[in-house]
C-alpha cells in the first residue's frame, strides 16, 4: 500500500513537470503558427508596394532586390536559423549574424551555409540544402544593408 | 491516504523543480524556436533541478518528514529518479529528433566541451540508476555503492549545470545567471550539510554501546547509551541510523527500528537480524564501543493514531518496531487490548520469545503466533497470516482498532489484503517500507 502510494505520488508529480514543461513551451511559442506566418506576409507586401511605384530606373532595380531579400527573410525563417543566431538582437544572441557581410564574403557566407564544415572543421554545424534560389535569397537577406 | 497533505508535499515539490524554469520566462526576447525546441529545454531545466532536490529528500531534515513517514520520501527519491533520467534523455533526443544537425554534438572530440558536459552527465546519471535498481544483481556492497551514489550523483549535477552555463542561451541575462548559481549553490549547500554539517554535530554527540544481547533467530540486540549529551525523545515505534565502528563522515550508517521503549530513559536497543554484510558484523562489537545515531525518523508509531485497541501484525524481524510499542505501553501502564500476530518459520528461532511472554502479564496483550514449520504437536496457528488467521482472532470490533503491520512486503501487503477484505479502513493500517538502500 505505501509502494502503490509512493508510486502514485511519484506518477502524479511526473505528470505535472511534463504538463508544465509543455506550458513553458507554449508561452514561449506564443501561437506559433502566426508567429512563423507574420514575417513572410509583412516582407511579401513590400515588393507588392514596389509594383505600383513610379518606374523610375532606380525603383526598378530595387524591387526585385526588396523581393529577394523577403524571400531570404522567409527562408531564414523557415529553416529556423534564430535557433542558433540573431539579427539585431532577435534570436539565439550567442551568434549573432549583424554585419556578417563585413567579416565574410559571399562566397564564405555561402559556404557556411551548405557546407560549413569547409570553412571550419570543427565547427557542430549541418550543411543545409537549398535551392540555388533560395540560398541566393538567403544570402542576399543576410548582406542587406538594413543589418549591416 | 492522505491525499490533501500528498497534494501539498507536490505542490512544493513541484514549486523546487519548476520556479527556477519558469523565471526564465520573465524578459526573454522571443527566438521562436519552436514548440518542440522549447520543449525539450524545459526538460532539461526541470530534469536538473529535480536532481538537485534529490539531495534535498534524502537529507533527512526531520520537521518535513515528521508528517509523511520517510519511507514514503525515500521510495519517492527512488522512483521520481525515474521520471527525471526520462525527462533527462528526453531532452537531447527531442532537440536532435526536431534539429538533426545537432547529432554531431554526439561527437565528443568535436562537440563543444559544454555539450560534453551534458552527455557526461547523462552517462554519470545512467551509471548512477544502474547501480541503484540493480544494487544486489551487481553484488556491489552497501556502503561502497553508497559513496559510488553520491559521487555520481554530485558529478551528475555539476556536469548537468555546466552544462546550462556553458551553453548559456537561457541563463543569459547577468542576474538569471545569478539565480541559477544560487540555485546551484544552494543544492551543494545540501550535500554539504549532509556530508559536514550533520555528521559534524553527530561526533560531537557520541554514544557509549552498553550491551550486545544475542537474541533468538540470529538476531542481536545492540543498546548504546548517549556519552556527555541527552539523546533525543522519540516515539515508541521509530528508527534511526546507526553507525557502529566508523566515524560519521564515512557514510557507513544503517537504519534500524528501535525496539526499546522511550520511557526506558537514557539508553536506546536497536534490534538487528544478520542479514548482510554489515548486519552479520555486529555479533563483533563490544560493550564500550563507540556508536553515533542519527534519529529518531519514521511516522509507524501508536503515538500518531488514538484507537481503543491495537492490533501488531509482524514477519520476522519486523517484530523490531512493534516490540518498541509494545514495551511502551507496559512502561506507561496502558491498559487497552492488543493482539500481537506474529509469524516465524520456526519455534526455537523466534526472536523476543521470553520477553513477549513476559510482556502478557504485564499488559493486557493476547499473541497468536504463525509458525511456517511447527513443532510437532503444535496446536497454534501455521502456514502465512491470511484472511482466516485474522478472522480467527480478530474481535468484534476489528473496524474500530489500529493496525500495525511490520514484515517482509508480500506478507505486509497480503495482510493488507486481508484486513481491507475483513472491512478494515485502509487509514487504520500503518505499515512503513524499510528497505531503505
Amino acid at each position: 500500500m505505501r509502494i502503490l502510494f509512493a508510486k502514485l505520488l511519484v506518477g502524479m508529480t511526473g505528470l505535472l513537470i511534463v504538463v508544465l514543461a509543455i506550458l513553458f513551451a507554449v508561452i514561449r511559442n506564443p501561437s506559433d503558427d502566426a508567429q512563423m506566418a507574420a514575417p513572410d506576409q509583412v516582407t511579401l507586401t513590400t515588393p507588392g508596394a514596389g509594383v505600383v511605384a513610379p518606374t523610375t530606373s532606380d525603383a526598378k532595380s530595387q524591387a526585385p532586390q526588396a523581393a529577394t531579400v523577403a524571400r531570404g527573410r522567409a527562408v531564414y525563417v523557415e529553416q529556423r536559423c534564430r535557433v542558433c543566431h540573431s539579427i539585431q538582437g532577435e534570436g539565439n544572441t550567442r551568434s549573432p549574424l549583424d554585419g556578417v557581410s563585413a567579416r565574410l564574403r559571399e562566397k564564405e557566407i555561402r559556404l557556411w551555409i551548405v557546407a560549413p564544415q569547409e570553412m571550419n572543421p570543427a565547427v557542430a554545424k549541418r550543411g543545409y540544402q537549398l535551392s540555388e534560389e533560395d540560398l541566393n535569397a538567403l544570402v542576399a537577406y543576410l548582406t542587406a544593408s538594413s543589418h549591416r | 491516504m492522505q491525499l490533501g497533505r500528498a497534494a501539498l508535499w507536490i505542490a512544493v515539490y513541484l514549486g523546487l523543480v519548476l520556479a527556477p524554469l519558469f523565471v526564465l520566462l520573465v524578459g526573454t526576447t522571443d527566438t521562436n524556436a519552436g514548440f518542440w525546441w522549447d520543449f525539450a529545454i524545459a526538460l532539461g531545466f526541470a530534469g536538473t533541478a529535480m536532481m538537485g532536490v534529490q539531495f534535498l529528500l534524502t537529507a533527512r531534515f526531520k520537521r518535513a518528514m515528521a508528517p509523511f513517514g520517510i519511507d514514503i520520501i525515500y521510495y519517492f527519491h527512488r522512483y521520481i529518479a525515474v521520471v527525471a533520467l526520462g525527462l533527462i534523455l528526453a531532452h537531447p533526443a527531442i532537440l536532435m529528433f526536431d534539429n538533426p544537425a545537432i547529432l554531431s554534438f554526439l561527437n565528443p572530440v568535436r562537440a563543444p566541451w559544454r555539450m560534453n558536459a551534458g552527455l557526461a552527465s547523462i552517462l554519470a546519471l545512467t551509471a548512477l540508476m544502474i547501480s541503484s535498481w540493480w544494487r544486489k544483481r551487481l553484488s556491489l556492497h552497501y556502503d561502497a555503492w553508497r559513496r559510488w551514489h553520491s559521487a555520481l550523483a554530485i558529478a551528475a549535477l555539476g556536469l548537468a549545470l555546466a552544462h546550462i552555463g556553458g551553453v548559456g542561451h537561457y541563463v543569459a541575462a547577468p542576474w538569471k545567471r545569478a539565480l541559477w548559481t544560487g540555485i546551484g549553490l544552494s543544492w551543494l549547500g545540501v550535500i554539504a550539510y549532509v556530508r559536514v554539517g550533520r555528521p559534524w554535530w553527530m561526533l560531537r554527540r557520541p554514544y557509549d554501546v552498553i550491551d550486545v544481547r544475542p537474541e533468538r533467530g540470529d538476531a542481536w540486540s545492540v543498546v548504546v547509551r548517549p556519552r556527555g549529551h541527552e539523546g533525543f525523545r522519540y516515539h515508541p515505534g521509530q528508527f534511526a541510523w546507526l553507525t557502529l565502528r566508523a566515524s560519521p563522515f564515512a557514510m557507513r550508517e544503517h537504519p534500524f527500528s528501535i525496539s526499546s521503549s522511550p520511557m526506558a530513559s537514557g539508553q536506546l536497543e536497536f534490534t538487528i537480524k544478520e542479514l548482510g554484510d554489515f548486519t552479520e558484523t555486529v555479533k563483533t562489537v563490544r560493550a564500550g564501543e563507540t556508536a553515533f545515531v542519527d534519529g529518531p525518523y519514521g511516522a509507524f508509531t501508536i503515538d500518531r493514531h488514538q484507537a481503543p485497541g491495537y492490533v501488531f501484525i509482524a514477519g520476522g524481524i519486523g517484530i523490531a518496531p512493534l516490540m518498541g510499542m509494545l514495551r511502551a505501553l507496559a512502561d506507561r501502564g496502558d491498559a487497552r487490548p492488543i493482539i500481537l500476530f506474529y509469524a516465524y518459520r520456526r519455534w526455537e528461532r523466534l526472536t523476543f520469545r521470553e520477553a513477549i511472554e513476559k510482556l502478557r502479564s504485564q499488559i493486557s496483550l493476547r499473541v497468536v503466533y504463525v509458525l511456517g514449520e511447527p513443532p510437532d504437536r503444535w496446536e497454534g496457528e501455521t502456514g502465512l497470516i491470511g484472511p482466516g488467521v485474522l478472522s480467527r482472532h480478530l474481535p468484534f470490533d476489528r473496524r474500530n482498532l489500529h493496525y500495525f503491520v511490520c514484515g517482509p512486503e508480500p506478507m505486509t501487503q497480503a495482510v493488507e489484503r486481508a484486513l481491507y477484505g475483513l472491512g478494515v479502513p485502509l487509514r487504520q493500517m500503518h505499515t512503513e517500507l524499510f528497505d531503505m538502500a
